[in-house]
C-alpha cells in the first residue's frame, strides 16, 4: 500500500499539470507575500505624508494593494481545493 | 561602386588562375572549403544561442578577468574569433554587457585565436586529415536534414567541422605540389622591411578572406613547403592579427554608439599588439627558440614555433593592456559621442543587434524605451509643464494651476521628427528579426513590444487631438472651463510622475503597479464628468464648450490607457502568469472608484 501511495505522489510530481499547478501555487504566494509588504510599506508612508495630493496618491495606491490581495487570497484558495489531498507540498501561510 | 567593379575582376583572376595553374586551383579550393566550414560552424554555433551563449555572456562578465577567459573559452571552442567578437559587438550595442566586459573578451578571443594555429601546425598538416573530415561529413549531412533544430545545429557544426579538415588537406596538397613548380621563398624579404611588407600582406589577405584562421592556414601550410621563410612567416602572422581587427571594426563601425567604442578598442587593441610585436621581433624570435626547447619543441620545426610565436605576441598584447581595460573604457566613452541630428534617430536598432535572438528583443526594448522617454517630454510640453517640474517632487496641483501661459508647440511636426521615425525604425527592426531565426518567446515580446510601440503614438494622436482645445481654453478667463482643462493636464501630468518612477527601474516593479494608475484615471475621469454635469445643471458652462470638454476628457482617457499599456510591456515580469490573475478588471477597477469618490 505504501508503494502504490509513493508511486502515486511520484507520477503526480511528473504530470505536467500538477507542475503547472505547483509552479502556479508558489507564484502567487511570492506575489502575496510581496503585496503584504507592499501594504505594510504603504501604511507606513501614509502615516507620515502631509500633502494632501501624496496622502490621496497613497491611499489610492493602498486600496488597489488590499483589493488584489483578497483577490489574490481566492485564487490561492480555488488552486488549493483543485489540487488532490495526497500532494507533496505543504500548504504555508500567506497573512 | 568600388566593390561592385571589383568584384568580376577578382573572379576573373581567379579563373585565369586555375587555367594557368591546377596546383593554384587546389589551393584556393582548399581555402574555399576551409571558408565554407567555418559559414557551416558560425550557423551551427547560432543554433545554440536561444539563450545558453547569452546567458553564459551575462554571468561571465562581472570582471574584466571572466571576461578574457569567456573571449578565449568561446573562441577556442568555435574557432572563429570574427564571431565572438561580431556577437560582443552586437551584445555591448544592445547595452546587455559593459563596454569594458566587451574589451575584455575582444582581448580573450585574441588569445582563444592562437589555439587554431596550433590545432592546425600540430595536428592538421602531420596526419591524414581528409580521412577525419569525411565521416565528419557523412554524419553532418544526416544530422542536418533532420527537422530538429538542435540536431540541424550539431549537423552544421559537424559538417563545418569537416570542410575545416577537408580544406586543410587540399591546401596542403596544393602547396606541396606548387613547391616542385615555383619557390616562393626566393622573393623572401630580410630586415624591418620584410616584415612590415610581409604583415601588410597578411593584413590584405585576412581583410579579403574576412577570416584569420584561414590566412593562418595558408600561412602554416606555405611554410611547411617551404614557400614563405619563417621570418616572413611571423610577419604574415602578425599582418593577421592586425586584418582580424579590421574585419570586426568595419562590421562595428556600422553599428550604433557602443558598438563603435568597441570596434575602436580592437583597433587600438590589436594595433599596440602589433607595434610591439614588431618592435620587439628580434626580442620575440629569442624568446620562442628558448620557450621552444623548454616545451620540447623540436628547434627546426617552424610551424610549432610559429604557433608559439603567435600566442606569445597575442598574451603580451593582453598583459599590456589589460591594466588599462577601465581606463581605456573611460576614454572611449568620453572622445566618441553621439551627435543627434534634426530627425530622431534610432540608438539601439543596428545591424549588428540581430544577431541572436536575445539581442535583437534587448535592442527593441531599449528603442521602445526611447520611444516612451521622447513621448513623455512630448506630453510635458503638450501639457505646458516643463519636464523639470513633472520630474521634481514639487505639487503638481500647483504647478498646473500657476500656469501662466500654454507653450507652443507645433506637435505635427514634433510627431514627425521624433515619434513616427523612431516607431517606423521599430517596426521596420521587427520585421527583419522576424525573417531571422527566433525562439518562440522571442517572437511573443517582439509582438508585445511592437503594439507598445504603437501605444505610445496613439497616445501622442491624443494628444494631437485635445492641444487645440488645450490651447485655446487652458488659460481662459472663464475659470469654470479653465478649472476643467487643468484637472485634465493635472491628471496627465500625475500619470507622468507616476510612470516615470515605475520605468526607473523597471526588473524591480510588477504589472500589478499599473492598476493604481488605472485606478488613478478612473477617479479622475468620474470626477470631471461629475464636475461637468453640475456646471451644465447650473449654466455655468456653454453646451458647445462642455461637449468639447467631453470628448477632450475621452482622449485624455485614450492617452493614459495606451501610456499604461506601453509601460505595461516595458515592465519584466517574472511571475506574469500570477500577476495577469491578480491584476483588477475594469468593472473591479470601477467599483474602487466608485467607492473612493464617494
Amino acid at each position: 500500500m505504501k508503494l502504490k501511495k509513493m508511486l502515486k505522489k511520484l507520477m503526480a510530481y511528473f504530470d505536467a499539470d500538477a507542475q503547472q499547478q505547483r509552479k502556479d501555487l508558489k507564484s502567487l504566494r511570492k506575489i502575496l507575500k510581496q503585496l503584504k509588504q507592499k501594504e505594510q510599506e504603504l501604511m507606513a508612508q501614509l502615516d507620515e505624508a502631509a500633502l494632501s495630493e501624496t496622502r490621496e496618491n497613497l491611499q489610492n495606491k493602498l486600496d488597489v494593494v488590499r483589493a488584489q490581495r483578497a483577490k489574490g487570497k481566492q485564487h490561492l484558495l480555488a488552486l488549493r481545493a483543485e489540487r488532490e489531498p495526497s500532494s507533496s507540498d505543504c500548504p504555508t501561510s500567506t497573512d | 561602386m568600388l566593390k561592385r567593379f571589383l568584384f568580376p575582376v577578382i573572379l576573373l583572376l581567379l579563373a585565369y588562375g586555375f587555367w594557368i595553374s591546377p596546383d593554384f586551383k587546389e589551393i584556393a579550393a582548399g581555402i574555399a572549403l576551409f571558408l565554407f566550414g567555418m559559414v557551416c560552424l558560425e550557423e551551427g554555433f547560432k543554433a545554440f544561442t536561444g539563450g545558453t551563449l547569452e546567458g553564459l555572456l551575462r554571468v561571465s562578465t562581472s570582471q574584466s578577468w571572466k571576461s578574457v577567459t569567456f573571449g578565449m573559452t568561446a573562441t577556442t571552442l568555435m574557432q572563429s574569433s570574427t564571431l565572438v567578437s561580431l556577437i560582443t559587438i552586437s551584445f555591448v550595442s544592445a547595452e546587455m554587457i559593459t563596454l569594458a566586459a566587451g574589451i575584455g573578451i575582444i582581448m580573450g578571443a585574441n588569445i582563444g585565436t592562437t589555439t587554431g594555429a596550433w590545432l592546425i601546425a600540430g595536428f592538421g598538416l602531420k596526419v591524414d586529415i581528409a580521412s577525419y573530415a569525411m565521416p565528419a561529413i557523412i554524419f553532418g549531412v544526416i544530422l542536418f536534414l533532420q527537422k530538429s533544430k538542435t540536431l540541424k545545429g550539431l549537423g552544421y557544426v559537424l559538417l563545418g567541422i569537416g570542410f575545416l579538415f577537408l580544406g586543410i588537406h587540399y591546401m596542403k596538397l596544393g602547396f606541396e605540389a606548387f613547391q616542385s613548380g615555383v619557390s616562393l621563398s626566393e622573393f623572401a624579404i630580410p630586415g624591418l622591411v620584410g616584415v612590415l611588407l610581409f604583415t601588410l600582406i597578411g593584413v590584405l589577405v585576412t581583410v579579403i578572406m574576412q577570416s584569420s584562421h584561414a590566412t593562418l592556414l595558408v600561412i602554416i601550410a606555405a611554410l611547411a613547403t617551404g614557400q614563405v621563410s619563417y621570418e616572413n612567416a611571423l610577419a604574415l602572422a602578425i599582418g593577421a592579427n592586425l586584418g582580424t581587427a579590421v574585419t570586426t571594426a568595419l562590421g562595428g563601425l556600422a553599428a550604433n554608439l557602443s558598438g563603435k567604442r568597441l570596434a575602436v578598442a580592437h583597433i587600438i587593441f590589436n594595433v599596440i599588439t602589433a607595434a610591439v610585436a614588431i618592435s620587439f621581433i628580434n626580442q620575440f624570435v629569442w624568446l620562442v627558440d628558448h620557450m621552444a626547447v623548454w616545451l620540447g619543441i623540436n628547434e627546426d620545426n617552424y610551424l610549432l614555433k610559429l604557433a608559439l610565436f603567435h600566442t606569445l605576441f597575442n598574451l603580451l598584447g593582453v598583459v599590456l593592456l589589460w591594466p588599462f581595460l577601465y581606463k581605456l573604457e573611460a576614454a572611449l566613452i568620453r572622445y566618441i559621442n553621439f551627435v543627434p541630428k534634426g530627425s530622431e534617430q534610432p540608438l539601439y536598432l543596428f545591424p549588428d543587434a540581430l544577431e541572436t535572438p536575445s539581442t535583437s528583443v534587448s535592442a527593441v526594448r531599449k528603442e521602445v524605451q526611447h520611444l516612451f522617454d521622447n513621448a513623455y517630454g512630448l506630453l510635458a510640453h503638450g501639457i505646458s509643464l516643463r519636464r523639470a517640474v513633472i520630474d521634481s517632487e514639487e505639487p503638481l496641483a500647483d504647478a498646473v494651476k500657476y500656469t501662466r501661459r500654454i507653450m507652443p508647440l507645433d506637435l505635427d511636426d514634433a510627431y514627425e521628427n521624433k515619434i513616427k521615425s523612431l516607431h517606423s525604425a521599430i517596426v521596420a527592426f521587427i520585421g527583419e528579426a522576424q525573417t531571422r531565426e527566433l525562439t518562440r518567446e522571442a517572437t511573443e515580446e517582439l509582438y508585445v513590444l511592437r503594439q507598445a510601440s504603437r501605444s505610445i503614438v496613439e497616445a501622442i494622436k491624443a494628444m494631437k487631438h485635445m492641444h487645440k482645445n488645450l490651447s485655446r481654453y487652458g488659460v481662459s478667463s472663464q475659470l469654470a472651463v479653465r478649472e476643467q482643462y487643468d484637472a485634465m493636464r493635472l491628471q496627465i501630468a500625475k500619470l507622468l510622475r507616476e510612470l516615470r518612477d515605475i520605468l526607473k527601474n523597471p526588473e524591480n516593479v510588477t504589472s500589478l503597479s499599473l492598476d493604481a494608475l488605472t485606478l488613478a484615471q478612473e477617479k479622475a475621469s468620474q470626477q470631471l464628468m461629475d464636475s461637468l454635469d453640475e456646471l451644465i445643471r447650473s449654466h455655468h458652462i456653454q453646451a458647445q464648450v462642455a461637449t468639447s470638454v467631453m470628448n477632450d476628457e475621452s482622449y485624455v482617457m485614450d492617452l493614459a490607457n495606451n501610456l499604461i499599456k506601453a509601460a505595461r510591456a516595458l515592465l519584466v515580469d517574472p511571475d506574469l502568469r500570477s500577476s495577469q490573475t491578480l491584476a483588477l478588471d475594469s468593472q473591479e477597477i470601477e467599483s474602487l472608484a466608485k467607492a473612493q469618490n464617494v
